[in-house]
């Protein structure tokens, strides 16, 4: 179920190049779609600052990829190692036949349980024909795709869990009632939260490969602005979203480009001991915070159209990769991108 | 899919890790491992590579999904419909017999899941009865687990079984650091051309596993280096005799790793430093009391890599054989009011407990072992584990158990409208479900100067940090708010973690005005919140202060505001208790006051010891139980 499928009644999707403002989200959002080993994002920020919005905007501009047809894990054609059981069965007859779909954004309720998310036995399969069958669950559809949680740090502990294990390995192994399945399972996390209504486990933290924190517009002219487009999209939405075609298509095709020549870009051995050296300088946990920081800051440079990663590059990572990773203590606010940022420009002069 | 898992031998540091996991595998008799550590240390990574050097085992992934009849092996619905016989179907125990078993997140696992495991891995042997299979079969596994400790702590039931523990750090050198992301991209990249760059290294510490397998019989260990295992065992003061066992095994798959013919005094310390900082017990007197009451806020010394066994009130726990505590049968309430009836289940005798409000001094005993009070919900919420005959109207089918219940009559039903199972009531079944009855313990902590005589804060610290501990125990939520200068600060968020919850307390700075109406307010806040998170949640409030409050919050008198809000706190029906902090000659009684605004249970920390203090907490909760019934 994609999003915009289940969006009912308001068919019409605001355009995500119509967004004023919110630069680092959407940068975020589109440096996954580069590179989908990023990790997907968290956007953290007080209710009406466009959150959902931009993720369902996502849907979009979201590239074709090839499937395997029929499969219900979207299972690539081109990655038998980690084609799920059908797959790997019917590869062994014939080959798969292919075919080209686009990446979804695949919803998952609050209200979820854990059959639906994990998977389960196939109950009318079970009562017709006497036979067990798995009956893919959410983590099925998202593989491949980009699992979208609104107000994520409501979602339920149990549930966390599973996605924790899903994401761990990019593999769902379900052992659970009476059916025994496993199946590939990678996909882009993007979680959207309000902070004051509380906050995320620090396991789930860490899986987000970036974080933003958005708040509303400040200048008076923006928030017009905001007003305007949302007011002349409600109007008319066919209309307004034939305005912004031509803007939706350049970025398609930037995102496109950047794809390509990410397998190109380069980063140099001093770009990757200065990533060590922030992270320890920072006392980031564990090795994720550096590892998500190169990726992201090589997408940003295929974005800038660049084949070589620069110190620009990985400032713009660190500000999106280390905030959320960094050990807090008391009566301490953390820091803020700015401060990071001020921190990696004091490591980057001291070489 | 083992051609995408990262190659072993391609990791970067982590010998410890990768040593007990070699170490493990060369000797079953080591008895598994334990791995602990933060996130991103490469802790599954390792577990998973694993693989790529052991060839005669598979790795059994038992996902924290799972539900008991995949767990134990029951009827099979559809081979006992196609065939019309009972047929069985193996579980995940079974598949794991002489393999490795491997839990993600071994913390996070459901208890009844875990007792099972715990079960099998004790005896070797897993029996099911159930389902009108009775089978048995042998079911050895060397158990690997990884756990982060900020998601919580492991029982000591569960800790026990593991022979050996290590934990997983980041590396803190920065071409090390490098390194790591040089090879991750590589591998991303192509994982295959990576594994082929990798094969040549993983293949020979492959032999030089095997080879170790085959010289380990011939190890040598003299009457000395026996005694030697034994003393050291005694001088951590480990229970049983487990512990000299594990050392000594350990010590003779290192002797044949390195291809030593005899275990020397070399390998006894390096194995005791893997069998040991995860059993070493130290009775409850003596130090750590000393330590609360001296204020220090230090970690205990013996609190080093690994030992995540919490020490204090250790008396409290049952040491073996925990089953042996409860009483075999616990009468059944005869009615039941709607929302205090809690239920208590004790899965590892398959036992169900029903309590009406407070609990039993015995029945406590067993809860207080670190089990999680648990309640039944009415809407289909938490984890399937197991299932049941249904009493009254059913909400929630357990479809598999209905239909492994029906498959066994379908030789003699009928079959209409083309369906291949016809299921007659008598079949159904509906799932029992597990729950966390949260209860949410609210520490609001006063941080500000006249608090910050050095010595009593230290000891406020201990008695949190002991109070902390025991609330881990009985796997209840906690939550930190201190209040200093001008506001409150939330310190924590409600976890189960208590090292998260230490580590922000010994951070924690003092000094300053004292602004009590800001830190209760917050306190409000928190607990209606969470209140509308979870309706069935039990909040409690437990404010340390010396009651001097002096910063209003929105009129010019600061103790008025303290107390405006102490009523409201009151009226949301929470209950809470009051560790008055205040000492020396002069007293004012400030807390004494705001503890009857808040009829709070009041305690001096001058008068009592931190074991009167959790009394007093323990009471209070059994009290509340009570009222809310």
């Amino acid at each position: 179920m994609s999003l915009s499928a289940s969006s009912g009644s308001n068919q019409y999707i605001y355009p995500f190049t119509a967004i004023v403002g919110q630069e680092m989200m959407k940068k975020a959002l589109i440096l996954n779609v580069i590179n989908p080993m990023i990790g997907g994002v968290l956007i953290r920020g007080e209710k009406g600052t466009a959150k959902s919005t931009a993720v369902r905007s996502l849907a979009e501009l979201l590239p074709e990829r090839d499937s395997v047809e029929g499969c219900d894990f979207n299972c690539d054609p081109d990655d038998p190692a980690r084609y799920c059981e059908y797959c790997l069965r019917l590869a062994a007859e014939k080959p798969l036949s292919r075919v080209k779909t686009k990446v979804q954004v695949i919803n998952l309720p609050l209200s979820a349980t854990e059959d639906r998310i994990a998977g389960t036995l196939d109950i009318e399969h079970a009562i017709k024909k006497g036979e067990k069958r798995f009956e893919p669950g959410i983590l099925a559809q998202a593989n491949r795709n980009i699992l979208y949680v609104d107000e994520v740090n409501l979602l339920d502990d149990h549930l966390v869990d599973i996605l924790l294990d899903a994401a761990a390995m990019g593999i769902n192994v379900v052992e659970r009632e009476g059916v025994s399945f496993m199946h590939p399972s990678r996909f882009v996390l993007v979680g959207t939260m309000n902070p004051e209504e509380g906050n995320l486990r620090p396991q789930l933290t860490d899986r987000f490969g970036l974080v933003v924190d958005v708040t509303g517009e400040d200048d008076i002219p923006s928030r017009i602005e905001i007003i305007r487009r949302r007011l002349a999209f409600e109007n008319d939405p066919e209309a307004f979203i034939t305005d912004f075609a031509q803007a939706q298509q350049e970025l398609t095709a930037r995102i496109e480009q950047a794809k390509d020549l990410l397998k190109e870009v380069h980063c140099a051995d001093d770009m990757l001991n200065l990533a060590a050296r922030i992270a320890i300088r920072l006392e980031v946990d564990g090795h994720r915070a550096d590892i998500t920081m190169i990726k992201t800051a090589m997408a940003h440079a295929a974005l800038e159209g660049r084949r070589e990663v620069t110190e620009d590059d990985l400032i713009t990572a660190a500000r999106l990769c280390l905030p959320h990773r960094m050990r807090r203590r008391p009566f301490d606010e953390g820091l803020n991108p700015d401060e990071i940022e001020k921190i990696i420009r004091e490591v980057m002069q001291k070489i | 899919m083992n051609d995408h898992v990262f190659p072993f031998t391609a990791i970067v540091g982590q010998e410890r890790v990768k040593t007990a996991l070699i170490l493990s595998v060369i000797n079953p008799r080591v008895g598994g491992v334990l791995i602990s550590g933060g996130n991103g240390t490469a802790k599954s990574t390792l577990v998973r590579g694993l693989a790529d050097i052991v060839d005669d085992m598979k790795i059994v992934n038992l996902p924290l999904n799972i539900t008991e009849d995949r767990l134990v092996g029951g009827l099979d619905f559809e081979g006992t419909i196609n065939h019309g016989r009972k047929c069985h179907e193996p579980g995940l125990l079974q598949r794991a017999h002489g393999n490795i078993l491997y839990i993600d997140e071994v913390n996070l696992l459901n208890p009844h899941i875990a007792d099972l495991v715990l079960d099998v891995a004790a005896s070797g042997i897993n029996i099911v009865e159930r389902e009108g299979v009775t089978l048995c079969h042998r079911s050895r596994f060397i158990l690997i687990a990884t756990m982060n400790p900020e998601e919580g702590h492991l029982r000591p039931q569960l800790l026990d079984r593991f022979g050996l523990s290590v934990t997983a750090y980041p590396e803190a050198e920065e071409a090390k650091r490098a390194e790591i992301i040089r090879r991750r991209l590589e591998f991303e990249r192509d994982p295959v051309a990576f594994r082929q760059k990798w094969l040549k290294e993983s293949r020979s510490t492959a032999q030089k596993i095997l080879r170790a397998r085959e010289t380990l019989r011939e190890v040598n260990t003299s009457g000395e280096i026996l005694a030697l295992a034994a003393a050291t065992a005694r001088g951590a003061r480990c229970a049983g005799h487990r512990a000299e066992i594990t050392i000594i095994e350990t010590a003779k798959a290192l002797a044949a790793f390195k291809g030593r013919g005899e275990v020397t005094t070399e390998e006894i310390e390096e194995a005791a430093g893997y069998v040991l900082p995860h059993r070493a017990r130290e009775p409850l007197s003596g130090r750590r009391k000393q330590e609360v009451e001296n204020g220090s806020d230090g970690p205990p010394e013996n609190a080093r890599e690994g030992n995540v066994v919490h020490l204090g009130y250790q008396d409290n726990l049952p040491q073996k054989e925990p089953e042996q505590d409860i009483p075999p049968f616990f009468p059944a309430g005869t009615q039941h009011g709607k929302a205090g009836q809690e239920k208590v289940e004790a899965p590892a005798l398959g036992l169900s407990l029903r309590i009406e409000g407070g609990y039993p001094r015995k029945a406590r005993r067993f809860t207080s072992s670190g089990r999680q009070e648990k309640s039944r919900a009415n809407v289909p919420q938490g984890r399937y584990v197991s299932f049941r005959i249904p009493r009254g109207k059913v909400n929630d089918l357990a479809l598999d158990a209905t239909l492994r219940a029906a498959a066994l009559f379908q030789k003699m039903r009928r079959r209409t409208d083309g369906l291949t199972i016809v299921i007659e009531p008598q079949d159904i079944r509906e799932k029992v479900r597990e729950q966390h009855t949260s209860t949410f313990v609210l520490f609001v902590v006063d941080a500000s100067g006249s608090m910050g005589a050095r010595r009593r804060m230290g000891a406020v610290k201990g008695t949190v940090i002991s109070m902390l501990r025991d609330m881990y125990l009985r796997r209840n939520q906690v939550g930190v708010i201190a209040f200093r200068r001008d506001s409150a600060i939330k310190l924590l968020e409600a976890t189960r973690s208590v090292e998260l919850a230490e580590r922000c307390l010994k951070d924690l700075p003092t000094g300053g005005r004292t602004p009590l109406a800001a830190g209760l307010r917050m306190a409000y806040v928190e607990m209606k919140l969470a209140r509308t998170r979870d309706p069935d949640i039990l909040p409690y409030l437990v404010l340390v202060s010396d009651g001097r409050a002096n910063v209003p919050l929105f009129s010019r008198d600061s103790l008025a505001d303290a107390l405006e809000i102490a009523s409201r706190i009151r009226a949301e029906g929470i209950r809470s208790l009051v560790l008055d902090t205040e000492e020396g000659a002069v007293r004012l009684g400030i807390a004494k006051t705001i503890a009857e605004v808040l009829d709070a249970r009041y305690v001096r920390l001058d008068e009592i010891s931190p074991r009167k203090v959790l009394v007093n907490v323990e009471s209070l909760m059994t009290s509340t139980k009570q009222s809310r019934k």
